[in-house]
């Protein structure tokens, strides 16, 4: 790679890193140079006098990580023990401290992806890494099922299931594999999406007479109606302080975007310039809307400002964005592969493909 | 980040119970304290009921009355199927069964397409109210793009036999 930096490093802070010792050294260096530069605010330069003064110091064997960061003066920033079983949670923990401690954003690479596919012939529920490896098959029930949400931490999998033969929200434990249905109400409970906290649900449900948007208890024992009309309204997202709900209502006559305070209320309009819009989800800073917007050339990642009240194309020919905690990366459905795009320097790169049906994608926060 | 996933463990904790204490807890009581139950209200469980595709679907007759085709309109139910329901509505009136509405929905995208299955499932029921069949006869249910049989923009029906003849004037 050389010390000069390549056109998209432009704007990222270059950082040194010394060849790793030890016998998982080698793989573990690859993984944290893959993880600093999909925080698009690093970029990895080999020779470690040349990093802008920034230096990761570091030796890894049997999957551990022993690493350190120096700063311009050759102080210590820190030097951790990474101790966890896998090599790669060490590696994108480290990448995380990394980010953190040079930039004072959090990093990514400990975040998970979760998302649906029909690679064994029917829809089921799988995690991956956010840079796309360890891909694991969560669900394996056969029947329908989708909308994943994952909470903070990726603890917790919320989805929809039709193991009863209804659709009902499930919730899985991902560190023990338990799960129960939360909200099996009569009618289709779906679209469930944590609060930013973990400690709520927001969801579409209809045993009150039309499907309306409600925030349920993660036990499912009690909710709240938010909203109350005889329009579809579905697809819920939380504002980051938790105090209002992005959604979707066809009470014009197609799907647009609406704000409704959680309490319930006057929904209002977000004027995005678009008449056939879906998917919204709010950015983890409070200050974007991403959603699926009709556009001729077919559907398109869109941004709206939320104090400008413009909106912007992301990605093109996609559908289904989701925020990645740090409000820079988008994760979206793009010709039948999951694409992530930064959206500051428009850079992409396709994080998973070759998976039949991929749809709903969701990142944890 | 130490702090933000300790909260997220405390609450899968407190509604799974901690890894290898047993089996799953109910967390309801641990939220009587929640500050905000005072806007909460009960949320119903469904009843057991067969359903259209799973558990006790072997009870359920389906293709046996045609859908409710929507075509390209959103949920109103269009005036060429009012016939169907009056149909519908007559053989309820004189078997008994129980009726579930399973709604699909094709359009691009799949959590849109199980809601708007569900209103158009919702249209059809209040349609059969309105000719005389009791609420608690009918079942709904959305498969949104994955609607069995031929799939698409329709409601399906599927009688539950009950072995009984309804009363005259129910």
């Amino acid at each position: 790679m050389g010390t000069s930096l390549r056109a998209q490093d432009a704007g990222r802070v270059p950082v040194g890193m010394e060849e790793f010792i030890g016998g998982t050294g080698e793989s573990a260096a690859q993984l944290l140079r893959d993880d600093l530069g999909n925080s698009g605010l690093l970029s990895v330069v080999d020779n470690p006098t040349a990093g802008g003064g920034w230096l990761v110091r570091a030796s890894s064997s049997a999957g551990r990580i022993d690493g350190a960061l120096l700063d311009k003066k050759g102080a210590v920033l820190f030097n951790k023990h990474y101790d966890e079983s896998d090599l790669r949670d060490n590696a994108h923990a480290f990448a995380d401290d990394i980010v953190s401690s040079i930039t004072g954003v959090r990093g990514i690479a400990s975040t998970k992806i979760a998302f649906v596919s029909y690679r064994t012939g029917a829809p089921e529920i799988y995690l991956a890494d956010s840079d796309g490896g360890r891909i694991q098959q969560i669900t394996s029930t056969g029947t329908l099922k989708g909308a994943p949400s994952l909470g903070p931490g990726s603890i917790l999998l919320a989805y929809t299931s039709y193991a009863s033969g209804f659709a009902d929200v499930m919730l899985k434990d991902l560190r023990t594999g338990d799960e129960r249905a939360v909200l099996a109400a009569p009618g289709t409970n779906s679209g469930a999406t944590f609060s930013a906290d973990g400690t709520r649900l927001a969801l579409t449900m209809s045993f009150a007479g039309d499907t309306d948007i409600y925030i349920s208890t993660l036990s499912g024992s009690r909710c709240q109606r938010v909203t109350n009309s005889k329009s579809v309204e579905f697809s819920p997202s939380w504002s980051p302080d938790g105090g209002r709900l992005v959604f979707c209502s066809d009470a014009t006559g197609s799907p647009q975007l609406f704000v409704v305070p959680r309490a319930g209320g006057e929904p209002e309009r977000l004027e995005t310039g678009y008449r056939y819009t879906l998917s919204p989800d709010w950015s983890p800073d409070g200050v974007h809307i991403a959603f699926t917007g009709r556009e001729k050339s077919g559907p398109a990642i869109m941004i709206y400002d939320l104090a400008s009240g413009k909106s912007r194309v992301a990605l093109s020919n996609a559908q289904d964005a989701a925020w990645a905690p740090d409000g820079r990366h988008l994760v979206a459905v793009q010709n039948e592969s999951l694409v992530v795009v930064d959206v500051v320097s428009g850079q992409r790169r396709t994080l998973i493909s070759g998976v039949p049906h991929l749809r709903e994608p969701a990142w944890s926060r | 980040m130490r702090f933000s996933v300790t909260i997220p463990a405390l609450l899968a904790v407190a509604l799974f119970g901690c890894a290898g204490c047993g089996s799953l807890q109910d967390p309801a009581a641990g939220e009587e304290e929640d500050a905000e139950s005072s806007l909460m209200g009960g949320t119903p469980r469904r009843a057991e009921v067969p359903s259209f595709t799973g558990p006790g679907s072997s009870r359920v007759q389906r293709g046996k009355m045609p859908g409710i085709d929507f075509g390209d309109v959103i949920w109103e139910i269009p005036e060429s199927e009012k016939e169907k329901i009056k149909a519908v509505a007559a053989y309820l009136k004189g078997s008994a069964e129980r009726v579930i509405l399973a709604g699909g929905a094709v359009v691009t995208n799949a959590e849109y397409a199980r809601q708007l299955g569900q209103q158009r499932a919702i249209a059809v029921k209040n349609a059969l109210i309105r000719e005389g069949i009791p609420a608690n006869t009918i079942i709904t249910v959305s498969y949104g793009l994955d609607l069995p049989g031929r799939g698409g923009d329709r409601v399906e029906f599927g009688f539950i036999p009950t072995g009984e003849k309804r009363e005259p004037g129910r």
